[in-house]
């Protein structure tokens, strides 16, 4: 595997981690591309074979920082990308609106398990790595994450 | 996910079309601006430091040509001026006091 093939079979995974932290595709793609400029920087001591966690890891410290700049630019006033908001003629708008709000408000040892388990497409092992963490905790923490979810919708009014 | 309700925020997005050709394009243009700026800001750095270096120097006043003056009493003694530094001190009474001992040395 070389640069351009990691990018592209993991873009999709790495922009969906993305996306549960900007919650906008520009900003998205750009914390995707950022990662990958960085990893070329790099790429004189990357083994491309197992950069996939590298590439996760990357983008989870660019996501955390994009998502900080944006609250910080919102809370400033000064422009920034909007969030996407869920189609209004969707009957499911409201239950949409209030997940991404549950997710917002998972503390981010949660999240990041969360987004890399749904979306990374990595086994627990390779997970872990990722995060730093042990093995074992990759489980604990998904399902802490799911549990606590679900019982923000329940108070929510969407149990 | 199947705990969680099936939501758009939770779905498998399709991330933008042309994303490798965008970073393709991204990286051709991309010199290297990091080590571009690391090479500005020595020279800055550097004249910096001299312009402090030159004003935290201290100014001495300017200095008198050394003066020789030969003692007429003692031959061959001669007294010299030495150069006035920026520290003056206080005026103090001078005391000559006896030397409490004196040994002689006899040179063989």
């Amino acid at each position: 595997m070389d640069f351009e093939q990691l990018y592209v079979a993991h873009e999709r995974g790495l922009y969906n981690v993305a996306y549960r932290y900007v919650w906008n595709a520009d900003d998205a793609r750009d914390v995707v591309h950022d990662a990958f400029v960085r990893l070329w920087r790099k790429r004189a001591t990357v083994d491309w074979d197992r950069a996939a966690g590298l590439a996760y890891t990357i983008v989870l410290g660019l996501a955390r920082n994009r998502r900080r700049s944006l609250a910080i630019r919102r809370a400033l006033g000064l422009p920034a990308r909007e969030v996407e908001r869920p189609d209004a003629a969707l009957a499911a708008a409201r239950l949409d609106a209030a997940v991404r709000s549950c997710i917002d408000e998972l503390p981010d040892r949660l999240r990041s398990v969360l987004v890399m388990c749904q979306y990374s497409g990595l086994d627990h092992a390779a997970i872990a790595a990722a995060l730093g963490i042990a093995t074992g905790t990759v489980g604990s923490r998904r399902n802490e994450a799911v549990a606590r979810i679900r019982a923000r919708l329940a108070e929510l009014g969407h149990g | 996910m199947d705990e969680l309700p099936d939501v758009p925020a939770l779905r498998v997005l399709e991330p933008p079309a042309g994303g490798l050709a965008a970073l393709r394009e991204r990286l051709a243009a991309r010199p290297s601006r990091r080590r571009r700026w690391w090479w500005l800001a020595l020279p800055a750095v550097a004249a910096a430091a001299i312009a402090l270096l030159l004003l935290g120097r201290p100014r001495h006043p300017p200095v008198a040509p050394v003066s020789v003056l030969p003692d007429p009493t003692i031959d061959g003694l001669y007294w010299v001026a030495s150069t006035p530094g920026p520290r003056r001190l206080p005026p103090a009474v001078l005391r000559i006091e006896d030397a409490p001992a004196v040994a002689m040395i006899e040179l063989r």
